[in-house]
């Protein structure tokens, strides 16, 4: 499922199966497209980005690495930025782009390094990079990204890897097809009496699902836009590609899905990004742009669920750890009503705290904010015909009939089930019809009609004791229709489109479908990629606030310390001493989370000593581990019993790859 | 012979320290060299013999010792001989190099002339993903020999390699196998491949090992005299060390493995060889290390599995598998994990395999893994099963059932310490274990070591080992005879008149095992079984309709409506029929064919 579709599914509901198997791009036997532009202008497609990649690497901060090579032998670019050697250092590993269409996520990654280079002399940045080791992927499925450039566009999420989505035994072989020419692969509306969606009553070009529940009944068959190319009666189920890098990781593995892949890191870039990242314990957060976020929408620990063996929920120890990070982001950030986060399966950022152990921070960075004027509308009193909507429920029961319809035409003329008069004939009509039929029902076609005018009906309704009916929508109308919140993020998107100028949208035009003869079809929906990858001076706007978090996260860190190293002389000549080591941790965070711990992915604090030539321990051995020190100065203290000669020096250590290294030199005397 | 005892004996004195593995592995390779030498003259020589025992080759043109443990040369050796004397039969390949830079062999066994290797059903066979687990290797060489020495000797060998095709990968983890072999170990090491792991998470890896105090090969036990110890000899059996009563004093404090500090950390051992489990590293259910011990870091994060699994995801006729491991005598099926379970519908087929093997296998029992043994997340077997839609087995070679040939419920995988001990004194003349003796220790001082040798307990001695390779492979070759073979059993014509004719046709499956298990079916594993009616000449038929059923007597007919010629059937079950019917205008003969993935091909043709 592209991901786009995806956010759209949750906000809107909208379920439909042949949206699920959807992951695709071009067909080859397509109609010829057009040339046109990318989706959204500014966005690198694969050669900039690689021209990028070195034009960043002639700043003496950055280290390019190439991790591995994709099935399309594109490189999957490490960018190291820090100072000294990297491995000796704690490092933030930071991913984008996972979900291959949103391209937002490694544009962001591309101008934090950039941002970084630049302001490398500035106090923060430079604490920055004194203190940690940045690991850089943009873009780790460059394969599946490039498709952003592909003609017709679609958003695809899967690499190039061929896959049977749809388990028929063929690979790939339905895909979309851009059936009006248009460039673009969006949706398609079938008119269909068992269709479950509907127009929406404020904005038409929106449908939603209709609700059984209140009586709705849909009207239209809702698929991405092609042709059932194998005759299996789904539409675009199986499209070129591919496996999904966010669904090809191992924790909550979708097996057997559409896009998982034929097992877990099954794909040469999943494979060198989860070796790479074993590889280095010293990886103590992993940060991912991803539309999956845990930042806006934490993680809830689950203090029953984690109790099991196997964990799936955050634990109530990191939680606020991960809830203070996440709110420094969002004061940072400034959003508001960031959309909901998809399911992660399979997913990095879930991996990352739950099989790698790391603190993982997932943020979609960018949504299509909320109109101003949504949200007014969302105060409005109540119209005076929602009132009588109340008195239509009785005991708790919805009426169900065949209300007439009273539609207004314009001025004080209106419809009573077919017939025009105007406003002040109208009780004398109704009444009539009421004597007829005393069941009678009625609904409203009323938009646009004067206050005083829905005043008077609903009185006149009241009067006569006439109720609201149950609509068969589809066939009466929809303005009626109390959508509620279905489809309000589509109109919000649309009205953002708008607002923005953006040619987003692709109005319903009727096409002719060699599957739906007969049949009316439209086309038309959301252009692919527009509400997932913003204009790129939105994106620039964030990149000072990325860059801002980082640095509070990086002084969050753990700082490990031996605060104290007492030196008692035991006395006699023997030169017998003990050595009390104090560590300490005077950072926010604890040196590793408890997951981390649980994990058993990262390195335990190591404290030795390092004695000079001669002198031996008289019991114990040189080294010993500390597991965890909690943040804000939890202690662990360690004794040395040593024989040493008198005014020879020792070395005390304590380091572990994720935290960092600090020593102190001790001299044994006498009478300290 | 002699030449190798006396090798043996050398190498013995060779293998004091650890780092002179060099040496003894070329050794071996000449010994290996020897051996392939002598056994091709051998051959030459193949022939009839005046008087064979039953049930064995009667000609076999390569006779390698069985009571034996062969090294990884030795069986690249014996793999090469068998490729080279029967090339009709048997292809040898590498599938990439290992860590260690040894060879991942596969042999492909089948009658290549009757018909397309990856058109019959295939079984898979492969050995010593555990490597210590020695038999486990050499039980797939016996079976590779048997095949091929008595193909065309014995009717129902003869008919495996025509219908079936055998994948043997004898040494899944080869480098581990060596090491067993030519380095210091215990009977249970090394579990894990060689590729270094930081096992204690201390930035340092493989970093301490045990090590051989006494110089001998084996990595055994350390105890010291302590007069406040816990443990004493027992009474008849002096090396054997019993815990003393509450009230009584001992003579001995354990130590544990032997072995020393290497790294300065305070603790003994505890970051040696690996670690990872080769046999927790696949797809289905896999669990991280935190909860499934060696997990290492993803599924096919093991190169040597990975290579492996490539090939096997790339022949979806493999319908049934076989694992070997050792030991405690078990038939082990699936699911590894509790949570996990399998459907109801292929435990029974499983569960008619498994009793048979029971049989087959005296001492062993048919179970569950999870349930009755401990639970495997990421296990191979599950893989098979769970991804790969084929019935699969992991076997657990050896059973201290046979030390007496006694039943003892409560003996456990290794059997009692005194029943070992006997068994050591009376059948091995003491050859199985290290006596006590005396070595220094750089913590402990003067301390002891001994303790059983590490070739047997988990694997035969010596005189029992061919038996344990022959009956497991016996077990094998059931369950790949019981795997699905499909037939058209018959058809019959009905003239309907107009030219209009009904044909059914009986689609059989003469084996225990249906051409899709439940779990296969669920996760559409396999493709369908498809049964073809085609006009001889391709011309004069056209198939206008056609149906399916399960049940003739009381039919419900399902129409196919897209491509009714070529039906496609969900699966046929185990020692079952589906039927096909057709309406079909036209004249002529005809035939009709099906085509199972699993199940292999038949046709069956039509005069008129």
């Amino acid at each position: 499922m592209s991901q786009r579709m995806a956010d759209r599914a949750f906000r809107m509901g909208w379920l439909a199966l042949a949206l699920l198997f959807t992951a695709v791009a071009a067909r080859a036997d397509a109609p010829p497209a057009p040339p046109a532009p990318p989706p959204v202008a500014g966005y690198a497609d694969y050669a900039t980005f690689r021209k990028q990649v070195e034009d960043l690497a002639k700043s003496d901060l950055v280290h390019v690495t190439i991790l591995g090579k994709t099935r399309q032998q594109r490189d999957c670019v490490l960018l190291t930025l820090g100072k000294g050697k990297p491995e000796t250092k704690p490092a933030i590993l930071i991913v984008g782009n996972v979900h291959a269409p949103h391209l937002a996520g490694g544009e962001m990654v591309m101008r934090l390094a950039r941002h970084l280079i630049e302001h490398a002399d500035d106090d923060a940045v430079k604490a920055l990079l004194d203190r940690v080791t940045l690991y850089l992927i943009p873009r780790p499925s460059p394969d599946a990204s490039e498709a952003f450039f592909a003609q017709p566009s679609f958003e695809r999420e899967g690499n190039a890897r061929p896959t049977d989505d749809d388990r028929d035994f063929e690979t790939d072989e339905d895909g979309p097809d851009d059936l009006d020419g248009d460039g673009v692969i969006t949706l398609m509306r079938v008119e269909d009496p068992t269709g479950e969606w509907m127009l929406h009553p404020i904005d038409p070009r929106v449908l939603i699902k209709a609700d059984a529940k209140k009586n709705e009944v849909g009207r239209y068959k809702l698929y991405t836009e092609g042709r059932d190319d194998d005759e299996d009666e789904a539409f675009n189920e199986d499209g070129p590609g591919g496996v999904s890098f966010n669904r090809n990781f191992t924790f909550k593995y979708p097996f057997f899905k559409p896009g998982a892949g034929p097992h877990q890191v099954s794909e040469p870039e999943t494979r060198a990004i989860a070796d790479f990242a074993y590889a280095r314990t010293n990886i103590a957060a992993v940060i991912t742009f991803t539309p999956e976020d845990n930042l806006f929408h934490a993680w809830k620990p689950n203090g029953q669920a984690e109790q099991q063996r196997i964990k799936t929920t955050l634990m109530s120890a990191d939680a606020p750890f991960q809830d203070f990070l996440a709110e420094k982001y969002r004061d940072l950030h400034g959003g508001k009503d960031a959309p909901a986060s998809p399911k992660g399966e399979g997913s990095f950022s879930e991996w990352a705290y739950f099989h790698y152990g790391r603190w993982s921070f997932a943020a979609r960075g960018w949504w299509v904010a909320k109109a101003e004027e949504e949200k007014k509308k969302e105060k409005e009193e109540p119209k005076p015909e929602d009132a009588l909507e109340m008195g239509g429920v009785e005991g708790g029961v919805i009426r169900i009939g065949s209300p007439i319809v009273i539609e207004h035409i314009k001025g004080d003329q209106i419809k009573i089930d077919g017939e025009q008069v105007p406003i002040n004939k109208a009780k004398e009509l109704l009444a009539a019809k009421k004597e007829k039929t005393p069941e009678l029902t009625v609904g409203f076609l009323l938009k646009d009609a004067p206050t005083e005018l829905r005043t008077r009906l609903v009185e006149i309704c009241r009067e006569l004791g006439l109720k609201r009916g149950a609509f068969k929508v589809g066939f009466f109308g929809t303005n009626a229709v109390d959508a509620g919140d279905r489809g309000k993020n589509d109109i919000n998107a649309l009205r953002w489109l708008e607002a923005n100028k953006i040619d987003g949208f692709v109005d319903w035009k009727a096409i002719d479908h060699p599957d739906f003869k007969g049949r009316k079809v439209e086309v038309g929906g959301f252009k692919p990629y527009v509400l997932l990858n913003p204009p790129v001076k939105d994106l620039e706007a964030l990149t000072e606030k990325h860059a801002k978090w980082l640095g509070e996260i990086v002084g969050l860190f753990p700082k490990v310390e031996i605060s104290e190293a007492k030196v008692e002389a035991l006395g006699g000549d023997a030169g017998v001493y003990r050595v009390t080591v104090t560590v300490i941790n005077h950072g926010y965070l604890p040196t590793m989370s408890e997951m981390g711990r649980i994990s058993r992915q990262l390195n335990p604090l190591q404290l030795a000593i390092d004695l000079p030539e001669g002198a031996k321990l008289v019991q114990g051995a040189p080294r010993t581990q500390i597991d965890v020190l909690k943040g804000r100065g939890e202690k662990a203290e360690h004794v040395y019993l040593v024989r040493a000669a008198k005014d020879s020096s020792a070395k005390l250590r304590v380091w572990s790859a994720s935290v960092g290294e600090h020593s102190v030199m001790i001299t044994f005397k006498e009478g300290e | 012979m002699k030449t190798e005892c006396k090798v043996q004996s050398e190498k013995c004195k060779m293998q004091s320290v650890r780092k002179g593995s060099i040496m003894r592995r070329s050794a071996i390779f000449y010994v290996a060299l020897f051996t392939l030498h002598f056994s091709l003259c051998l051959s030459a020589l193949a022939q009839q013999r005046p008087y064979v025992p039953a049930g064995s080759p009667p000609a076999p043109k390569v006779t390698p010792h069985w009571n034996k443990f062969h090294s990884y040369d030795e069986a690249a050796a014996l793999l090469q001989q068998l490729a080279k004397l029967h090339p009709e039969r048997c292809r040898l390949q590498s599938l990439g190099k290992s860590f260690g830079n040894r060879e991942m062999w596969l042999l492909t066994i089948t009658n290549f002339k009757s018909g397309d290797e990856t058109k019959k059903p295939a079984f898979w066979i492969d050995g010593g993903i555990h490597a210590n687990e020695l038999q486990a290797v050499d039980v797939t060489l016996y079976t590779a020999w048997y095949l091929l020495e008595m193909d065309g000797h014995n009717e129902f060998i003869t008919n495996l390699l025509n219908e079936r095709v055998f994948y043997i990968m004898p040494m899944m983890s080869p480098d581990s196998r060596d090491a067993h072999m030519t380095k210091p170990n215990t009977t249970h090491s090394p579990r894990t491949g060689m590729r270094p792991v930081d096992d204690d998470r201390d930035g340092l890896f493989d970093e301490d090992h045990p090590d051989d105090l006494d110089g001998d090969g084996h990595i055994t036990q350390m105890r010291i005299k302590d007069p406040n110890g816990r443990y004493k000899p027992h009474d008849e059996m002096p090396n054997l060390l019993v815990r003393v009563k509450d009230e009584e004093k001992g003579l001995y404090t354990l130590l544990g493995t032997e072995g020393i500090d290497n790294d300065g950390d305070g603790r003994v051992n505890e970051d040696s060889d690996g670690f990872y489990d080769p046999n927790r590293d696949w797809p289905w259910n896999w669990q991280p290390e935190y909860v499934q011990r060696g997990a290492h870091t993803y599924p096919f994060s093991i190169p040597e599995n990975r290579m492996m699994a490539d090939f096997v995801m790339s022949r979806p006729n493999i319908a049934g598998s076989q694992s070997y491991h050792n030991t405690g005598g078990m038939i082990l099926r699936g699911p590894g994990a509790k949570d996990d379970r399998y459907d109801d519908r292929d435990l029974a087929v499983m569960s008619k395999l498994g009793t048979k093997g029971e049989l087959m296998l005296p001492g062993y029992r048919y179970i569950n893994t999870a349930e009755d043994l401990y639970e495997v997340y990421g296990g191979e077997c599950d893989w098979f099963y769970a991804m790969l839609g084929a019935i699969s087995f992991t076997n657990e070679l050896f059973t201290p059932f046979n030390y007496f040939r006694k039943a003892d419920p409560g003996a456990g995988w290794f059997g009692r310490d005194e029943e070992r001990h006997t068994f050591n004194k009376l059948l091995l003349f003491d050859d199985g274990f290290v006596k006590w003796k005396e070595v220094d220790h750089p913590t402990y001082g003067r301390i002891e070591v001994g303790g059983y040798k590490k070739n047997w307990t988990r694997q035969p001695p010596g005189f029992l080992i061919e038996e344990e390779l022959h009956r497991n492979m016996a077990f094998t070759l059931y369950h790949a005879d019981q795997m699905p073979r499909v037939k058209v059993q018959k058809i019959d014509v009905l003239p309907l008149g107009d030219g209009l004719k009904q044909v059914t046709a009986t689609i059989e499956n003469t084996r225990l095992t249906p051409t899709h298990t439940q779990f296969d079916l669920r996760n559409s594993i396999t493709p369908p079984d498809i049964a073809t009616l085609s006009g001889a000449d391709g011309k004069e038929l056209q198939v206008i309709l056609g149906f399916k059923t399960n049940n003739l007597f009381d039919a419900q007919w399902q129409e196919q409506k897209r491509k009714p010629e070529a039906m496609k059937l969900r699966t046929i079950g185990g020692n079952d029929v589906v039927y096909v019917r057709w309406l079909v205008s036209g004249a002529g003969p005809f035939k009709v064919k099906v085509v199972s993935v699993k199940g292999g091909v038949d046709e069956k043709a039509q005069p008129e």
